[in-house]
């Protein structure tokens, strides 16, 4: 899904800097917001260390689907633990991964942000969407696909902000390369919204509070 | 009205998935079969160092791009979690 697959170097060294400048102050405000709020959330930490788990799991499984991609799992971060405690979460992930090579060091900063951009707006719309949509399954499906749709548009502002070092293209061309990249992302987040829909139903079946649902 | 009412959810997740899946296969026919790493430099226009052929894989068979391998494993899975949901109840 929405992840930035270019190597380091891909970006100018001033665009890296930008992009972990922005990623660190969100970071600090999500550390901030955390510190502020004591040992409330605790049962959410321990969440936060399952998820952060599967989700790395999940980013490195290859599916053999148009070609290859993987999944995120960053909606349900969302849904579960919120917004807070997923911008820590999306930050290990995306360490561990630069570090087992799957995607730059440089770049860690921007997937921060492209995958934050998935974990806040499928938590808005999971939240948000509750008297509309009060079917669990339905309503974590559609903030995923919203979700995810955001975070490939954040991905692509990012890239064509920060411009790619030592290409011919032209900002049309690598506009219309990455607009196939996001139909062909949104094609996976079908499996990725039915996965989370049915992770999110199951787990309000028999858990409804580590929703903020209440019990029927 | 009611019926919409009741299923809306349902019945948007439907449409969205539909509408997502006939872009996939359109951008899909477009740009064939490619890698995530293959499709980023496609659309960025970088040439991608060749790297030297490393071994890697399970016991000597890769599981990277092998759609049986990846689907028994999901299989093998699937089995598992079923026989451990029906013995535990979890």
């Amino acid at each position: 899904m929405a992840h930035i697959h270019l190597e380091d170097g891909s970006f100018s060294l001033s665009w890296v800097i930008i992009w972990w400048i922005v990623a660190l102050a969100l970071i600090g405000v999500a550390l901030w917001s955390l510190r502020s709020e004591g040992t409330k959330n605790q049962k959410r930490i321990t969440i936060a260390a399952f998820v952060t788990a599967a989700a790395f799991a999940v980013f490195q499984i290859n599916i053999p689907l148009f070609g290859g991609v993987h999944m995120n799992l960053t909606p349900l971060i969302g849904i579960l633990v919120g917004p807070v405690l997923g911008t820590l979460v999306i930050l290990v992930i995306n360490i561990l991964s630069a570090a087992i090579g799957h995607g730059g060091w440089g770049l860690v900063g921007a997937n921060v942000l492209v995958n934050l951009s998935e974990v806040i707006v499928a938590y808005l719309i999971f939240r948000g969407a509750k008297s509309i949509i009060p079917d669990l399954f339905s309503r974590a499906g559609i903030a995923t696909f919203v979700g995810l749709f955001c975070g490939n548009l954040v991905m692509v502002g990012i890239i064509l902000d920060s411009g790619i070092q030592g290409v011919t293209q032209s900002t049309g061309q690598v506009l219309t390369g990455l607009s196939l990249i996001i139909a062909v992302n949104m094609g996976v987040a079908v499996i990725e919204a039915l996965l989370t829909g049915l992770i999110v139903r199951y787990i309000g079946k028999i858990r409804p509070d580590l929703l903020g649902e209440a019990k029927p | 009205m009611t019926a919409w009412k009741e299923h809306r959810g349902i019945i948007i997740f439907g449409i969205i998935a539909i509408i997502v899946l006939a872009g996939a296969l359109i951008a899909f026919k477009i740009t064939g079969p490619m890698g995530i790493e293959d499709r980023f430099h496609a659309a960025t226009g970088i040439i991608p160092v060749e790297e030297e052929d490393a071994e890697s894989g399970i016991a000597g068979f890769f599981l990277e791009g092998n759609a049986l391998l990846y689907f028994l494993i999901l299989a093998g899975l699937i089995v598992v979690c079923v026989f451990a949901y029906r013995q535990f109840r979890i």
